[in-house]
């Protein structure tokens, strides 16, 4: 019995550790720079996984556009909302779609308003040791259609 | 006309009849509202007074004469605000190729009492075009304003410069009176609000 469940704890600490066996893909980016100077800006992207098993998003951060953190527009019973997502996963042989009305990057410089036209630097740190980089051109907000889903 | 002819002049007749009110129904279906909720009877809103974009006193008497779209949010919100009002800029301008009347205006309140100054706000509407007004004003006047229009707002405020704003994600419409006379509920989309739009105003 204690040998069963020793060999089923293994198991499961396998599972929860397997390397991935394939790397991150980053498509459809883009950003809006903010509307205000003390606003952030913000980015969109998505995050497609080739391998077989799912892959968890560690940290997201920017050296070029201050404090990165991926965060969630929600809508309950009407009420809109944003909040810190801290695990979020990229599921196997699928993608997480980052796009307007639901997850997306919150880029705060601080002091320093992002323009737009500027590049933004992103990390996204998974699983333990992965990094991704992705480059993120800041748009001007517009009268124009966004240019993917409405929510 | 024999008693033979009488029969099919009949039926065709009924078949006609049938066709034109077929017609008739799928005329009104069409032109009933397919994402708004229209009140049987407009609302007053409150006599709040709060402060423009530009610094200058505003009440909502100041908004009679025009249809209005009203949307609450706050200026340091990067996702649902801007895409919000980028949507209602984008049904404004649908709307204005053809309709009757006069394209809404559009009318962001920035319920941030704190960040969303009035030099702020000007900066934040400014992108979308003409047509958008924005307003602010103290917590209790913002509040008393949401209230009478059924919308809610709460500022978790903590001091930092990065505090999360609650806030209804409902478009309303107000009449050329100044009243309440519709409600869009999200999600928005930019053809259903030009649809609603143009049904609503024409009925009116």
């Amino acid at each position: 019995m204690r040998t069963c469940c020793a060999l089923i704890m293994l198991l499961l600490l396998a599972g929860c550790s397997r390397e991935p066996d394939a790397e991150l893909i980053a498509e459809s980016v883009y950003g809006y720079a903010p509307l205000a100077a003390s606003a952030p800006a913000v980015a969109y992207f998505t995050l497609r996984n080739p391998g077989t098993g799912d892959v968890r998003i560690d940290a997201i951060s920017s050296e070029t556009c201050g404090k990165a953190e991926l965060h969630e527009t929600r809508i309950d019973a009407g009420v809109a909302s944003m909040r810190p997502v801290a695990d979020a996963r990229v599921p196997a042989a699928g993608e997480l779609r980052l796009e307007p009305g639901g997850l997306h990057v919150m880029l705060m410089p601080g002091d320093d308003a992002l323009a737009a036209g500027t590049r933004c630097e992103l990390s996204v740190r998974y699983a333990g040791d992965r990094e991704l980089t992705i480059e993120v051109d800041l748009l001007p907000r517009g009268t124009g259609l966004l240019p993917d889903s409405t929510p | 006309m024999n008693a033979r002819n009488v029969l099919p002049a009949i039926l065709i007749v009924a078949a006609l009849a049938g066709a034109a009110l077929l017609y008739a129904g799928l005329e009104r279906r069409a032109a009933q509202p397919l994402a708004a909720t229209v009140l049987p009877e407009a609302r007053a809103l409150p006599a709040v007074e709060l402060v423009d974009s530009a610094g200058q006193p505003f009440t909502p008497a100041s908004l009679r004469g025009d249809w209005t779209l009203v949307f609450f949010g706050f200026a340091n919100c990067p996702d649902i605000c801007p895409i919000t009002l980028q949507q209602l800029a984008a049904a404004r301008r649908e709307l204005g190729a053809d309709a009757d009347a006069a394209p809404p205006q559009i009318l962001f309140v920035g319920v941030d009492a704190r960040r969303d100054t009035p030099e702020v706000l000007a900066s934040f509407i400014r992108p979308f075009g003409p047509g958008v007004r924005a307003v602010t004003g103290s917590p209790a006047e913002l509040q008393a304003l949401a209230s009478g229009l059924g919308l809610y707002f709460r500022v978790h405020d903590d001091g930092s410069e990065t505090y999360n704003v609650e806030h209804s994600s409902a478009v309303l419409l107000l009449n050329p009176d100044g009243k309440l006379q519709a409600i869009f509920s999200a999600p928005h989309s930019v053809a259903d609000l030009a649809a609603d739009l143009s049904v609503i105003m024409s009925a009116s």
